[in-house]
């Protein structure tokens, strides 16, 4: 029999304000900020001194400041790291940094692309970002869906367990554009980490959990 | 019993041809489709698909027009690869799923037209196969390719379906083209993959698709899909790993799907993007798998790096080659150009072949690699 997979913990962040493991953990006291002064904001909630955020596009930002949450509500463990996979998906694609250096070469008059822009135009390398901060070096793989679908997310994720090594995964949503913007993560395991038991990992308690933001 | 994956039929569309067999072709003469093109002030090499074929092509399918450009080159790739097949992506037991770098991306300079995002694109390909499943498709940089045969594979294996069909497609553009060069990862030459002269990438366009499926077909060979792994080097965004530990890993997870160890592989092959730094890490990868013997060539020097198809259309590559027992030369290659020596292929010959790897590295550090094997 297929065993269980739980999911130990989630980070939402949407309009402003940051949800971990359901509850309220850090909300910008600044009306409609842009998602970039958002997330400067929330990386100097987390306390933490990473200089390469700074040099992060905005959607590896978002990513970035999700998993850095996620990781601080599950206690920081200590992971396998070679089993440990990262699997994302969104509906923009890189599009917002795609946008900017497809500005930059419109015109030849005015013609200044960048190498810095250039890495971000494409969705995986917030994977990357994630991978290279926290050592992880599982399986990658980053989906375009037009909306999240907690069936087709339950079906994706309980393959990569089933039919590789991976033992535990960081999942979910990560989608900017302009000032659009919402991140989902969640943690997937094979068994309770850090004393956590976390919910079962179904349709049902993800469509719930996305929808509710509330881990019960 | 797990139901075990076949490769059933396939497509390449690249600067080469819009069918395998050209492909092929150009293999065993050691002919590229790489060309001087002038744009964006300046010259580059680079590997165009042909554009009045493709109205030719476009034409004798008689479809509706109304299509992007890589749009008509899917679909022209997936009716190729199911001709003659009783296995269609409109019923039931069969999933779509492409994979793309950066899609329609000619479109981006239009405002507002959603056919840049990559899921509308995809929506409109499986419209036209009036796919029964939702289709999906993968963005992970230049191992897409190579990452939805691996979905393919655990997809069939897992009995979520039967039958898939995997494509992979992108576009050369001066989107990329401008980037590769603003990043200074273009060559001045033809590319020159593993050579000690080699400058940089030629980029390319194309479309690879294959047909798998749980269900073999009567044949003397047939090709099953074996293991597949994909890694993450979590060490730099845009440069490859100084040890070439991610592919490895990468390597070693496939190895161990299939059963296999290193004396198995026949052939490799390689990403080879003839980057100093790309083929550098993957010839210590190739070391740290102890498959240096390993005859291996990158198949870049015939049409390209061709991004998200790329992992496709080498795959079909390493396929055809094991389904003849023939390898063909690394293009472009002439002198070893990596600090840790490993085996290229000089010239076109034949060779009994029973499992060959395939292996793709991208940007933000990812890595895949998968195994095809010859069941007799």
């Amino acid at each position: 029999m297929k065993k269980d997979l739980h999911i130990l913990g989630s980070c939402h962040i949407e309009n402003d304000k940051i949800w971990v493991n359901g509850k309220t953990r850090y909300e910008s006291s600044v009306q409609d900020e842009s998602p970039i002064a958002f997330l400067k904001s929330a990386y100097k909630e987390l306390g933490i001194k990473y200089a390469k955020f700074h040099k992060m596009d905005a959607l590896c930002k978002l990513g970035f400041i999700a998993s850095e949450f996620l990781m601080e509500g599950l206690g920081r463990p200590d992971l396998p790291t070679t089993k440990t996979g990262i699997h994302l998906c969104n509906s923009s694609s890189s599009l917002d940094t795609d946008m900017r250096h497809q500005e930059s070469i419109n015109d030849l008059e005015k013609y200044y692309p960048s190498p810095a822009v250039f890495v971000y135009t494409l969705p995986n390398i917030v994977i990357g970002e994630i991978c290279i901060k926290n050592k992880i070096q599982g399986e990658n793989a980053f989906f375009i869906f037009d909306v999240f679908n907690a069936s087709e997310q339950v079906s994706l994720i309980r393959m990569l367990f089933e039919e590789t090594d991976t033992e535990c995964c960081l999942c979910g949503w990560v989608d900017l554009l302009k000032d659009e913007y919402e991140a989902f993560l969640y943690w997937i395991d094979v068994e309770p980490r850090n004393g956590k038991q976390g919910l079962i990992f179904n349709e049902l308690n993800l469509e719930h959990l996305y929808k509710t933001k509330k881990f019960v | 019993m797990t139901p075990a994956v076949h490769m059933i039929s396939n497509n390449m569309i690249s600067s080469l041809g819009f069918t395998t067999a050209e492909h092929i072709e150009s293999f065993r003469l050691g002919q590229t489709g790489i060309i001087p093109f002038q744009t964006l002030n300046e010259t580059f090499h680079v590997s165009p698909i042909n554009q009045a074929l493709l109205e030719q092509e476009w034409d004798a399918l008689a479809v509706q027009p109304n299509y992007e450009k890589l749009e008509k080159l899917f679909i022209l790739s997936i009716s190729k690869t199911l001709e003659n097949q009783d296995i269609h992506p409109r019923n039931d037991d069969c999933l779509i799923i492409l994979s793309s770098t950066k899609g329609n991306i000619d479109v981006l300079k239009q405002n507002h037209n959603r056919n840049a995002y990559l899921y509308e694109m995809t929506r409109n390909i499986a419209r036209h196969f009036e796919a029964a499943n939702r289709p999906q498709i993968i963005s992970t940089a230049c191992i897409s390719g190579t990452l939805a045969g691996i979905m393919a594979y655990r997809y069939i294996k897992s009995g979520r379906y039967k039958h898939v069909v995997v494509s992979g497609g992108d576009l050369l553009s001066d989107f990329t083209l401008s980037g590769f060069n603003a990043f200074k990862a273009l060559g001045n030459t033809d590319c020159k993959p593993f050579d000690k002269n080699r400058d940089g990438v030629s980029l390319g366009e194309g479309v690879g698709t294959i047909l798998f499926s749980s269900e073999s077909q009567n044949s003397d060979n047939v090709i099953q899909i074996t293991g597949g792994a994909s890694s993450n080097d979590a060490n730099h965004i845009s440069g490859p790993s100084r040890t070439g530990d991610g592919l490895h890993l990468a390597i070693q997870g496939a190895m161990k799907q299939a059963g296999l160890s290193q004396n198995d592989i026949g052939f490799l092959s390689a990403h080879g993007t003839a980057t100093p730094y790309n083929d550098e890490m993957e010839a210590k990868a190739f070391h740290l798998s102890g498959l240096q013997d390993c005859p291996i060539n990158s198949f870049k020097g015939y049409f390209g790096h061709t991004l998200g198809a790329a992992g496709l259309l080498e795959c079909i590559a390493a396929i055809e080659s094991l389904r003849r027992n023939e390898i063909y030369p690394s293009l472009g290659f002439e002198e070893m150009g990596v600090s840790q020596p490993v085996n290229i292929i000089k010239e076109f010959r034949k060779k009994e072949l029973h499992h060959v790897l395939k292996t793709a590295s991208g940007f933000g550090g990812c890595n895949a690699s998968i195994i095809f094997s010859k069941v007799s």
